[in-house]
């Protein structure tokens, strides 16, 4: 890839660790430690593909930072993949596994290589050939892997499979995302957008803000969204207007009722996607709005829950003046430039690596229920992840409430801040 | 007729019983006086051969040509028949009368008696017999006179001949064989040429009892059913399942013949609506349904009506499709795919609603001839004027019945060239496989929203969706089938589908896998639970748990094979057994024809070109190309500015005119995560491109990996969106960038917005950058060659017009439109006032348009002169006749005597027979 600084992840990742680090007044030696990665592998998987000839793909994997557990991250495929791009997704996980406060260091990986082109047979002859490679760096306390882009359940279970044939046992515990079952754990689904919910519910416990009181306004109607107004309304609260991507249109469709939306109703016209049927919903008594219309409503709270760079400079000043909490559903939902203004404007905002860490937790949680080969119930796990979520969200509210942080800094520091104490804790730094 | 030779195969011996000769040939004589005289020639012809001197004398005596006369003079030497030459005998012999000839006496047979045993006499008789009974039934079909119902007469009265081969000779089975093709299917070569080598008479014998006509018709069975046909008896080959095809269906089917038609419009007085034809685009538009409803309200012809109901008893209350077959479809060449009707019939309630019900299907399938589109159609490939025949396929609809609906388990269509490749890995010969639940309505036409899953046979390990996502959008969620109670045909969402039917869903484990914490699962029947369970149609089970896709591709292979040609099918599959539905060569035209490829370029006209990874079409009439410049996006400071060129691609979508503009842009179009990569559009922001082209520059040793558009491809094959990748450091390839950087930008001026990022996204107008100029892009595959071309708007190089009017040309009919063409050019140089000729008619092959290359012209000119004005007609005449002759040879290679054939009949003389009238000189 090119060698430019113009655009390069990794250099971006350092820039906001080195704010931090300012914030934090970390000394020399840790900062040098924790702006790189510990180790990086990176091999050759050989493959004989269905035509008999030979491919070799490369693999890699890059292990952050390990002081507070093993590593932890997704592997991806892809058919061009930097070592840039992923050195700083694995330093977002240490950042991520911190401010969640699980005992998981960061870490990331992959292959280069375009499944689009692959077999099913020359699909799994990677992943074990992944697994064959790294099994000695891997494992249930080592380093855990996770589906990320382009990998699925599938892929998971073949490494899986071929790390048991190697080391000789079961060990459950080495990659998470399996399917329920096969060692995944309840509660998956719902973990990120209730997640949300439980962030929501401290700040707006905080901000002195009876939840059944409160009205919000949502983008996206997938998996997060759909289980953050789940988690919501059971509270007490209202949605009254939810996007959602029309793909026949190939727009996105904004659906509002004063009275507050129906859930189980519009997950009823919902395809798959998310996508509400626009006509189905008109006769149900939704007004159709324009897709960007979910952000200025008259509402308590904004759930931006569907892809990055929605609130920007340009429309940030649109919010309306009611809304007092922002909770980040989705990741880079908004903006830098979109920060400096909601934080002029008093707006609460719940970044996104703290307010979607319901995701990493419950795979946290699958990893723990493997490793002991016990499997709790779905409230078990829920009331677990709640408990996480409270401890989490305060941890970074009362560090920013304290030095008046906004509070992405604030989530920053308190993880940078916990990894550095691992590392001179354990006589690293 | 084949001469029997001396050592005859054995076998050929034994079907005959032995039967003593003489008391045959004294039936024989008494009753058939010219047969006697065919076999006595035969035995006589065959005595000569094996050099019997008496048989050469008796010759002597027989032969009522020259050398027998010669010979009888004595000028010949006896045992040498037809030594004379031609040159000494310049008299005609002497005819022998007839009950004198030896022929007559059977003195043949006696004097064969004398050196021959009795088996092999009543051996050579017999056989000689079944030739001559073969001979007359061959006459028979082969007479065009012959009517259909004449034709299977003959057929069934020498079923018994025919039946076992019973000794004749191969060809003289061979050439019954193509008579019966040539009179039942198709005179076009090709298709005979295959036909008759899997074609067997027995099989026109079974077809017979299922073919509705009527008293005096004499047409074909029209295209579909040629096609069909001709694939089943290809399938029934032992070489189709020595390739792997295993077993094969066709559904049971009856035929109305084409011209019965003709008769129905006879009998209704309904000839003035041929007429359609010739009328404006928009009258015909406004017209046709009130001639659909004239069409349905007009009586059928009884012979019709008592066929319809004999075909209804042999269905029994099965679902029915009616589809066209017209003389003009889906034969070799042609594609007149989906341009007439199919209409499915539910086929409940009582006898009397269902014979109404298939007579009203009958009707709107013939009026559908007078539709706009067919008629647009075909005037666009000059074949207007031909009488249109059309015959109907009365089918059953492969399924089964599920709850209230009838349907089959999946369906599709697969073809043996793949135009739709989503990865470099794919050949154009791997084929392709469109795939759907129910009727396999959905798979043929593309549907709005829904979408048919792809595979690939000759790849069964490549998916189009790599993502569960991706798999979970492209999957079909609606099914066609047909509503046994309410009597229609619907289009129903699967999820309900399958809350009513569940487990009886024939095959559901093969064409449904289980959506299960965020993980595709195999269905186990028994363990179904369809209210909770979530379905998805993705038909994994079938592609690969089963050898259903080994088998299409052998399917696909042995049907090309025979056929010489890449082939298209329709298949369906009722939960038991597989059917094929429909058989033709793989339309090469429309959006899949080779672009012929334009040689003797001026460089400064060619934009760029490809020779890698190129499909089938032509994108014509480009305005505009918006060009995001590879350099230009690299050094872009940082995501948010790469983020803001989707953007802009997008409102660019928005505002060009649809499919007037392609994008050219580096690497990967619709990037998301990796922007750097390519353009972060979604498919909203493309889907008004005509072509998506992605630039692969070369980095070092590296080239980059393209997408091949697999963020959105299926969106793209459904739209016609075009695909081209372009490799422009590869050897000889041009890509004029400096054209698209040296051409105003436009952008500033239609996103003023967006003018900071004028050096990153150009948007080139084309004409005003060329001086008036489009852009057009020609890509034939079988060259693996594209070329993207600035030409004049008005200068349409091999079009789709053209392009048709030349396969057009190709076709057999060109010899009757030449022929038509001539006749009327021929008739508006005739002067009424100084001719003397009143009137001139067409008539014969050419006005039926059944003309061959070997066919003449027969005109009939009534002629009401005095009689110089009539010599100087017959010279004009002939003088036309000696030029066209030299005509049609240089054009066919084929040399006729004569091809004007004009009789000069009174003025007042309307006995006469006579065709269309042809307007003469200043008539209209």
């Amino acid at each position: 890839m090119a060698h430019d600084a113009s655009f390069n992840p990794f250099q971006m990742a350092r820039a906001q660790f080195d704010k931090s680090a300012d914030l934090i007044g970390l000394d020399q030696g840790t900062r040098e430690l924790l702006r790189s990665p510990l180790r990086e592998f990176h091999f050759s998987i050989p493959v004989r593909m269905d035509d008999g000839t030979v491919k070799v793909f490369q693999g890699f994997r890059v292990q952050h930072n390990d002081a507070r557990g093993p590593a932890k991250g997704g592997i991806r495929f892809h058919p061009q993949e930097t070592a840039d791009t992923v050195r700083a997704l694995a330093m977002w996980m240490t950042w991520k596994c911190a401010v969640a406060d699980i005992p998981l260091g960061g870490g990331k990986g992959g292959v280069i290589c375009d499944p689009h082109h692959l077999s099913a047979r020359e699909q799994e002859a990677i992943c074990r050939g992944w697994v064959r490679q790294m099994n000695k760096n891997v494992g249930p306390v080592e380093d855990v892997p996770a589906p990320d882009v382009m990998t699925n359940p599938q892929h998971m279970l073949w490494m899986l499979d071929e790390f048991e044939v190697i080391r000789g046992g079961h060990y459950p515990g080495m990659i998470t995302g399996k399917p329920v079952g096969m060692g995944g754990s309840l509660g998956r689904t719902e973990a990120t957008g209730y997640g949300c919910v439980y962030c929501l519910r401290e700040a707006l416990a905080e901000l002195g803000i009876d939840v059944k009181a409160t009205t919000a306004s949502v983008q996206g109607f997938g998996n997060v969204a759909q289980y953050a107004i789940e988690l919501y309304h059971r509270m007490g609260g209202k949605t009254k207007s939810v996007s959602s991507w029309n793909h026949a249109e190939q727009k996105s469709v904004s659906y509002q009722k004063a009275s507050g939306i129906d859930l189980e109703q519009l997950r009823g016209i919902t395809d798959r996607f998310g996508g509400i049927d626009p006509a189905k919903a008109r006769e149900l008594g939704y007004e159709i709005l324009p897709g960007d219309a979910w952000l200025d409503r008259e509402v308590d709270i904004l759930i931006p829950a569907a892809i990055e760079n929605q609130i920007t400079g340009a429309n940030a000043e649109k919010i309306s003046k009611r809304v007092k909490v922002v909770v980040e559903g989705a990741n880079g939902p908004t903006t830098p430039e979109a920060d400096a203004i909601l934080f002029k404007r008093g707006i609460f905002n719940i970044p996104d690596f703290l307010a979607n860490a319901g995701g990493v937790t419950c795979s946290y949680f699958e990893q723990v229920q493997c490793n002991t080969n016990f499997f709790w119930d779905r409230d078990d796990v829920l009331g677990k992840l709640d408990a996480k979520m409270k401890t989490a969200y305060h941890s970074v509210s009362d560090l920013a409430r304290k030095k008046k942080l906004y509070m992405r800094d604030a989530a920053y520091v308190v993880a940078v801040n916990r990894v550095a104490a691992a590392c001179r804790d354990r006589g690293w730094a | 007729m084949d001469r029997a030779r001396g050592g005859q195969p054995d076998d050929s011996r034994r079907a005959f019983a032995a039967v003593p000769w003489r008391e045959l040939l004294d039936v024989i004589r008494q009753g058939r006086g010219r047969q006697f005289v065919r076999v006595s020639r035969k035995m006589l012809n065959h005595l000569c051969s094996i050099g019997l001197s008496e048989a050469q004398v008796m010759l002597a005596e027989v032969d009522t040509g020259p050398a027998g006369a010669a010979r009888r003079e004595g000028r010949l030497d006896a045992g040498r028949p037809g030594s004379a030459r031609p040159s000494q005998t310049k008299v005609p012999g002497t005819r022998l009368p007839l009950e004198q000839s030896p022929l007559m006496t059977g003195a043949p047979f006696e004097l064969a008696a004398r050196y021959l045993p009795d088996e092999e006499i009543s051996e050579r008789l017999q056989r000689w017999l079944k030739e001559d009974e073969a001979s007359f039934f061959g006459t028979v079909v082969a007479d065009p006179r012959s009517t259909m119902p004449e034709i299977a007469e003959a057929i069934r009265r020498y079923n018994d001949v025919l039946l076992g081969r019973s000794g004749l000779a191969p060809s003289t089975l061979k050439s019954l064989r193509v008579s019966l093709i040539q009179r039942f299917l198709t005179e076009q070569l090709d298709y005979i040429n295959v036909a008759k080598e899997v074609a067997r008479i027995t099989d026109f014998h079974g077809l017979l009892d299922r073919v509705i006509m009527t008293r005096g018709c004499y047409g074909k069975l029209g295209g579909k059913a040629a096609g069909l046909l001709l694939a089943g008896w290809i399938l029934e080959r032992p070489e189709a399942a020595e390739m792997g095809v295993g077993t094969v269906k066709t559904p049971r089917t009856w035929y109305v013949v084409s011209d019965v038609i003709m008769d129905f419009i006879r009998l209704n007085d309904l000839d003035d609506v041929m007429d359609q034809k010739f009328k404006d685009i928009t009258q015909v538009r406004r017209e046709y349904p009130n001639l659909v409803q004239l069409f349905k309200n007009s009586p059928f012809p009884p012979d019709l009506v008592e066929g319809l109901s004999r075909a209804l008893d042999y269905f029994g209350d099965v679902p029915l499709i009616i589809r066209s077959s017209s003389l003009l479809e889906d034969r070799f060449g042609t594609a007149f795919s989906g341009k007439y009707k199919s209409l499915f019939l539910p086929n409940r309630g009582s006898r009397a609603d269902r014979l109404a019900a298939l007579q009203d299907a009958v009707a709107e399938v013939w009026a559908s001839i007078l539709g706009p589109d067919p008629i647009e159609y075909r005037r666009e490939r000059g074949l207007q004027e031909f009488v249109e025949e059309m015959g109907i396929l009365i089918q059953e609809v492969v399924g089964t019945r599920v709850g209230r609906y009838w349907l089959p388990a999946f369906a599709g269509v697969a073809f043996s060239l793949n135009e739709f490749r989503w990865s470099p890995r794919i050949r154009r010969e791997d084929g392709l496989l469109r795939l759907v639940p129910g009727l396999g309505t959905r798979a043929v036409d593309r549907v709005g929203d829904d979408f048919p899953v792809l595979a690939v046979p000759g790849q069964r390990g490549l998916r189009a969706h790599a993502s569960l996502q991706e798999t979970l959008r492209y999957s079909p969620r609606q099914a066609d089938v047909i509503n046994l109670e309410t009597a229609s045909f619907e289009t129903v969402p699967l999820a309900d589908l399958l809350k009513e039917a569940g487990a009886d869903y024939p095959l559901v484990e093969r064409v449904f896998s289980v959506l299960r914490g965020g993980h595709l699962q195999q269905v186990q029947r028994l363990m179904l639970d369809p209210e909770h369970d979530d379905l998805v149609a993705d038909l994994r089970g079938l592609l690969d748990g089963t050898d259903f896709v080994t088998r299409i591709q052998a399917l696909l292979k042995t049907l090309a094979m025979y056929l010489q040609s890449p082939v298209d099918i329709e298949f369906a599959h009722d939960g038991k057994d597989f059917y094929l539905v429909q058989c033709r060569p793989q339309a090469m035209s429309g959006d899949n024809a080779p672009s012929p490829i334009p040689h003797d370029l001026r460089p400064e006209d060619v934009l760029f070109t490809a020779d890698r990874f190129v499909s089938n079409g032509q994108v014509p009439d480009i305005t505009h190309v918006v060009y995001v410049v590879p350099e230009a996006y690299a050094e872009l400071p940082d995501r948010e500015t790469m983020a803001s060129v989707g953007r802009v691609v997008g409102a660019l979508n928005g505002l060009l005119r649809k499919r007037s503009f392609i994008l050219v842009g580096p690497g990967r179009w619709g990037s998301r995560g990796d922007i750097k990569l390519g353009v972060a559009v979604t498919y909203a922001d493309i889907n008004n491109t005509a072509m998506l082209v992605e630039v692969a520059r070369r980095r070092g040793d590296y080239v980059p990996d393209l997408s091949f558009g697999t963020h959105f491809f299926q969106d793209l094959v459904e739209a016609g969106i075009r695909y081209l990748p372009l490799y422009p450091d590869d050897a000889g390839i041009v890509f004029r960038e400096d054209f698209l950087l040296g051409a105003p930008n436009r952008l500033a001026e239609l996103l003023p917005d967006h003018a900071p990022l004028e050096h990153c996204v150009r948007v080139v107008d084309v004409p005003a950058a060329s001086r008036g100029r489009v852009l057009r892009i020609y890509q034939n595959a079988e060259l693996d060659h594209a070329v993207a071309v600035l030409e004049a708007p008005g200068d349409r190089r091999a079009t789709g017009a053209a392009r048709a009017t030349a396969a057009a040309a190709d076709s057999p009919l060109r010899h009757a439109r030449w022929r038509r063409q001539v006749a009327e050019e021929l008739a508006r140089s005739l002067d009424p006032d100084t001719s003397g000729v009143v009137a001139v008619h067409l008539r014969g092959s050419v006005a039926d348009g059944r003309a061959t290359a070997e066919s003449d012209i027969d005109l009939v000119v009534r002629f009401g002169g005095d009689d110089g004005q009539r010599a100087r007609l017959e010279v004009w005449l002939d003088g036309w006749n000696r030029a066209l002759a030299v005509l049609n040879q240089q054009s066919t290679g084929v040399r006729v005597e004569r091809l004007l054939d004009a009789v000069i009949v009174a003025a007042d003389d309307h006995e006469v027979a006579g065709g269309p009238r042809l307007p003469l000189k200043d008539e209209l």
